[in-house]
């Protein structure tokens, strides 16, 4: 719950601030929020499974945003950014995917 | 977690399998991510917990602390991400809208500078018939109409085209600078005097042509409609309707494949505007000669064209 409210807290602390983000950061922000999306999206399936678990939440949000934006910085450099960008995307997406369909399924019965 | 995989590295588990045991990485790593889309870690945790016991309190405090920091940080990420997107759309349209007042700038700019140009040549009119004798001027005034270097006033014609309504992605739709020619010619031929297509007087050395998509009368840009609008004898209109020309274009303004506008209208008091003055070419400005009388002087070569 209280999660819930710090997220919230968040996004109103984001519209409030606007922060401007540097250029260089830029590309990476669509595959961080992608990331931020997995994990969200994998502590709520954790809590209604009743194993949820702060470490383990916290050192998955992160580690998915670097490993996603080195993926991307990487392929930049490699020449093949959007190639693996996709490759990035797929991957969490079928994760979104897979975990929401699990929430739905304890939600709703369906 | 279940069995997992069907990859060749088959690991023999129970039902309840030993979270503690050392997870493997298995070849079949695609079907083993559609399957178990939540992260191993967590089922490892609660397997933990249940076999150490619930953690210290202050430990689980400081986690919790840490995943609200997470959750926190995780909204601003959301909300900094939609204003970026925001963000990004407006600048397109500024850019264009920047373009739009640029073109309007420069246009004002033109129009200015060709209200100059014409001030500036009504006024060389005015010197020149304050200096020259009433016998020539008469004659000069005829050449000078004739020419394209004067305003003209009289009755005539004006031949209006258009592009058809498919001209987008229909080129034979489009009136192009050869139609523009060729009606020109034709009034020529049928007696005209004067011509301006668009307010854009034509003399011998006009050029009609096409730069791009565009075209350009003289120096400047036309678009459709096209008023080509001719002074000439009274039967010009008669003389013009009987021609090869109109009744081609005639057939395209009907043709459903072209739909072209084609319309000739008699119209009285047309005023045809004077053509900006070219460059001269070979006339130069005389010098005194020795024996102290300036005389007209034109180059050899020039004096022929």
């Amino acid at each position: 719950m209280i999660a819930v409210l710090a997220l919230i807290a968040g996004v109103v602390l984001g519209v409030v601030l606007n922060p401007t983000v540097p250029d260089a950061l830029q590309p990476y922000l669509p595959i961080a929020v992608v990331a931020a999306l997995d994990a969200v999206f994998g502590g709520v399936r954790a809590k209604l499974d009743g194993i949820f678990d702060d470490k383990q939440f916290v050192i998955s949000f992160i580690s998915n945003v670097l490993v996603a934006a080195f993926i991307v910085y990487l392929g930049d450099k490699l020449g093949v950014g959007s190639q693996l960008s996709i490759g990035v995307v797929v991957v969490l997406g079928v994760r979104i995917f897979g975990n929401v369909a699990a929430i739905r399924r304890r939600l709703f019965k369906a | 977690m279940s069995d997992r995989g069907t990859g060749p590295v088959r690991e023999e588990r129970g039902p309840e399998p030993a979270p503690a045991a050392p997870r493997q990485w298995q070849t079949d790593m695609l079907s083993d991510l559609f399957r178990y889309p939540l992260d191993a870690g967590y089922a490892d945790a609660a397997a933990a917990r249940r076999k150490h016991g619930p953690l210290p309190a202050g430990t689980r405090r400081v986690r919790r602390i840490v995943t609200v920091v997470a959750c926190l940080i995780i909204g601003v990420l959301f909300s900094v991400a939609y204003l970026q997107v925001v963000e990004r759309a407006p600048g397109r349209a500024t850019a264009r809208a920047g373009l739009i007042r640029d073109i309007q700038q420069r246009q004002e700019h033109t129009d200015a500078l060709a209200r100059r140009a014409e001030a500036l040549q009504a006024e060389v009119f005015e010197l020149r018939e304050e200096a020259l004798a009433d016998s020539s001027l008469g004659q000069l005034r005829e050449v000078e109409a004739a020419a394209g270097m004067r305003k003209v006033t009289g009755d005539g014609v004006v031949v209006t085209m258009a592009d058809g309504p498919n001209a987008a992605g229909e080129r034979l739709a489009q009136v192009l600078d050869v139609d523009l020619q060729l009606v020109t010619n034709a009034l020529w031929a049928s007696g005209a005097e004067a011509i301006s297509v668009n307010g854009q007087r034509l003399t011998a050395a006009t050029p009609i042509r096409a730069a791009g998509s565009a075209i350009v009368v003289g120096n400047a840009h036309v678009i459709s409609p096209y008023e080509v609008a001719a002074i000439g004898p009274p039967d010009m209109a008669d003389r013009f309707n009987e021609t090869e020309t109109a009744s081609v274009y005639r057939a395209y303004a009907d043709d459903k494949q072209y739909e072209m506008r084609f319309d000739v209208d008699e119209r009285d008091d047309l005023e045809l505007p004077a053509a900006v003055m070219p460059r001269l070419r070979y006339a130069t400005v005389p010098q005194p000669s020795p024996s102290g009388s300036p005389s007209p002087s034109t180059s050899p070569s020039g004096g022929g064209k």
